[in-house]
Order: structure tokens, then sequence, then C-alpha cells
């Protein structure tokens, strides 16, 4: 009998601002479910974590976040449309400030 | 045309010597130094400390330069940026542009320092003498 318990493992790393806020550089995650795309996984990485000024999904509401998937940047409002696979490295990270 | 991360940047007579050699048609060379400014809003800074995502911002960097040049045509561009912990009147970045006229010399430098500052994934974290704070982009 084959089991297919459609579960998803992805690492996602934190930047700057964000690692502080979230108290760590990074996370393996081992999620349920195949259909998942980056505002998804914003909403678990929500649960139970309080920033300084909200959670992660309220600082993408706010446009305060850049998001690369495997190392490509995902341009804003295009993260409803990418659908996350099992092994993908999401790199989370707030708007950039250098110079 | 290079772009590059680096703890300490190169002297700026070199880059600048590198520049006048890619070409005999460069008429004007423009230079933008960033520096880090000894006063914010939390009071006399200390130092910026730089964190960077390397591998992107250097794809950003490249991809900021080569379309700059070919949209400008203006003839080479180098930057360089620092990363890890930058003290107060210290460099922080050099852009340098070649070109054959300053007109676009100076278009070209203008969009690279503004497209660096909103798009490359650069931070800076400003230590002050009472307490630090991220700079927001």
């Amino acid at each position: 009998m084959i089991v297919n318990d459609s579960s998803m493992r992805l690492y996602v790393r934190f930047y700057a601002r964000i690692k502080e806020e979230m108290g760590r550089e990074a996370v393996n995650l081992n999620v349920k479910g195949s259909a998942m795309n980056i505002i998804d996984l914003l909403r678990i990485l929500s649960k139970d974590k309080k920033m300084r000024k909200g959670t992660l999904i309220d600082y993408y509401l706010q446009g305060k976040l850049l998001i690369a998937v495997n190392e490509e940047i995902i341009r804003r409002n295009e993260e409803g449309k990418l659908i996350l696979k099992d092994g993908d490295i999401i790199d989370i990270m707030p708007l950039p400030s250098g110079g | 045309m290079r772009v590059k991360i680096t703890e300490k940047l190169s002297e700026l007579g070199d880059i600048i010597q590198e520049v006048k050699k890619s070409s005999e048609d460069i008429g004007a060379i423009l230079v933008f130094i960033g520096v880090v400014r000894g006063s914010s809003p939390l009071g006399k800074v200390l130092r910026l400390e730089y964190e960077v995502h390397e591998k992107l911002a250097y794809k950003k960097l490249e991809e900021i330069a080569k379309n700059v040049k070919e949209r400008y045509s203006v003839i080479d561009i180098v930057i360089e940026h620092r990363k890890g912990s930058v003290n107060r009147g210290e460099n922080i970045m050099y852009v340098v542009v070649a070109s054959k006229h300053r007109k676009e010399g100076f278009e070209a430098l203008m969009e690279i320092i503004n497209r660096l500052k909103e798009e490359v994934p650069i931070w800076k974290k400003e230590v002050t003498e009472h307490g630090y704070r991220w700079v927001e982009g």
C-alpha cells in the first residue's frame, strides 16, 4: 500500500531585522499539503510569533518584506502565484537599506 | 564593468585608473562616495553594521550595472560596497561611471545609487551612543 502524506520540507532563512525579531537565523519546516504558496507559509510562520510591529504576515501586508525562493527574488504581489515545492529554500528579508 | 561587496574597499585612485583604461572615448568620470554620517535621530553615530545576502546582492548589482550601462550608453561602471562594520566618517561605497559626455554619466550614476538603495539585499544597522536601530528600507 502506498501512502501519500503530501508533506513538504521547506528551509526558511531570515535576515537582518527579521532574523533578530524571529530570534533565529533559519528554520526547517515539514508542512502538510502540497499546494502552498508564500502567503500560506507566512501565515504558518506567524502563528504564535509576534514581532515588534506585528507578525510576518502583517509585515508582508504592509509591503515591508522582500522574499526570494531558491535565490530568485519574487516580484511584489506575485507571492500568491508561486506554489512552493519540497526542498525549496525561502529567504525572508526586510526591504533593502544599503548605501 | 564590475561589482564587489567587500570588507575593505579598493583604493579609489586605482579604480579611476582602471576605468580610464577601458576606452579612449572617455570624456567624463563620475564618482559617488557614500560616507557614514555622524548624526542620526538616535544621536551620535558610532558605526553602521552592514548585513548582506551576498549571492542575491551580487546578482542584483550586476543586473543594475548591465541595465544602466546599456540604457545610458555609458562606457564603464564599477560599484563597490562594504559589508560588516563601518565607522563614523568612513567610506561605505563607491560608484564610478565613465562616459563619453557628462550628461549620461550623471544620469547613470544617479540611477545606480537609487536602485542600489531600493533593490539590493543589503541592510544597515545604525549603532549610536544611545542604542541601535535597523534603518528601514
